[in-house]
């Protein structure tokens, strides 16, 4: 049975194969895709910038009467509405970005501790002893899932941003003047609404997201940290005992 | 086969160990406390967004409309400096964990391996020649 302590700190193990656990060798092919994936979506969220900054200039390039006008035409209605559902959704998107890239250094962190295990149990069995290693302790646990919990919290909120971005697009789909007029318990009025309160929340919503992921960085570097000590550790105990031991 | 993990050997951890968990609390949980702010906005505008603009506009000096809107137009300014601060936090943890790792690098593992490896290569080579 697990001791607390050894759940908490790890305990040691035997091992006769110098190999990664599962996890370390999913993270060793891992971590370029994400890395790529990341830097991908960060250069398209610029792509989008730039056509939502053109979009943005043309429309506040036209005076407020016309912009505001009962009758505005299909272009400056068009404009608006790319702008409004734009600022919706693209921070998301931008942070998924980001919290990939992220993920790319935690499984970076997870094939370094995978090279760790084999080197340490290489090393042992070079002087002919027998090979031992720490097994995981409560952050190597947490890490991989931490991680996890950010970006299903990033792609939620992607995906719930693009719900409100459709909602923000028809909604914008009006004139100025009309959404202005519009009553209470109209559907315009409540979209409306819908938009600026999923808004509020949205924005601090992704961050809680990204938040997860460095907490797992800090575990993983915490793990790789209990490892280092462990070898450091089994090197004197190595040089102490017999060979034969 | 497990055995019970010792550290007698070896310095106690670096402090750094003790330090950055209060710093990824503190970061997260500041991340969190925004969450919160944000939902309670999202009433406020609930509430702002269920007037006309005609009547938004009408809100009198002292009505709770007019507060609301207040709130909405001023609240994202602190509040989103006080979320980077969280994200900042949760940095400095990891750079405090990194400094921990650099320590233990240094005074657990490396020290191990300049005083204990010759020695280990000195019985190797006392067991390669009484084999010979």
């Amino acid at each position: 049975m697990t001791s607390r302590a050894e759940m908490l700190f790890g305990g040691r193990a035997v091992v006769t194969k110098a190999e990664s656990t599962q996890m370390q060798k999913v993270a060793r092919y891992m971590w370029v895709p994400m890395l790529l994936m990341g830097l991908v979506i960060v250069a398209a969220s610029l792509g989008v910038s730039i056509v939502n900054a053109a979009a943005t200039s043309d429309y506040f390039g036209l005076p407020k009467e016309v912009r505001e006008a009962a009758a505005a035409s299909a272009s400056v209605i068009d404009d608006r509405q790319f702008i409004e559902s734009t600022n919706v959704w693209l921070p998301g998107f931008q942070l998924l970005g980001i919290g990939l890239l992220l993920s790319a250094i935690t499984f970076s962190l997870a094939n370094i501790l995978g090279v760790f295990r084999v080197g340490g149990v290489r090393l042992q069995q070079a002087f002919g002893r027998e090979a031992q290693t720490l097994t995981p302790p409560i952050t190597a646990r947490l890490f991989p899932m931490l991680m996890m919990v950010g970006l299903v919290i990033l792609i939620v909120n992607l995906i719930i941003a693009a719900f409100i971005g459709a909602l923000a697009w028809d909604v914008y789909g009006h004139s100025v003047a009309e959404i202005n007029a519009a009553e209470p318990g109209s559907s315009l009025l409540a979209d409306l609404g819908t938009v600026n309160t999923y808004k509020a929340w949205l924005t601090p919503f992704k961050f809680v997201g990204i938040a997860f992921i460095p907490v797992g960085i800090s575990f993983a570097v915490d793990t790789i940290l209990q490892v280092i000590r462990f070898q450091g550790q089994r090197i004197r105990e190595l040089a102490q005992t017999a060979p034969s031991q | 086969m497990s055995y019970q993990h010792t550290t007698n050997l070896i310095p106690a951890p670096p402090i750094q160990t003790r330090i950055y968990p209060i710093l990824i609390a503190a970061g997260f949980l500041i991340v969190l406390a925004v969450l919160l702010i944000g939902a309670a906005l999202a009433a406020t505008a609930s509430d702002v967004f269920e007037n006309s603009k005609a009547v938004r506009d009408a809100a009198t000096a002292g009505s709770s409309l007019l507060a609301d809107q207040s709130d909405l137009a001023a609240f994202p300014l602190w509040v989103q400096p006080l979320k980077f601060l969280g994200i900042g936090l949760l940095v400095t943890g990891i750079f405090t964990v990194f400094w921990g790792l650099l320590r233990s690098l240094r005074e657990a593992r490396g020290d191990a391996m300049v005083e204990w490896i010759p020695v280990l290569l000195a019985q190797r080579s006392g067991e390669t020649k009484g084999g010979e």
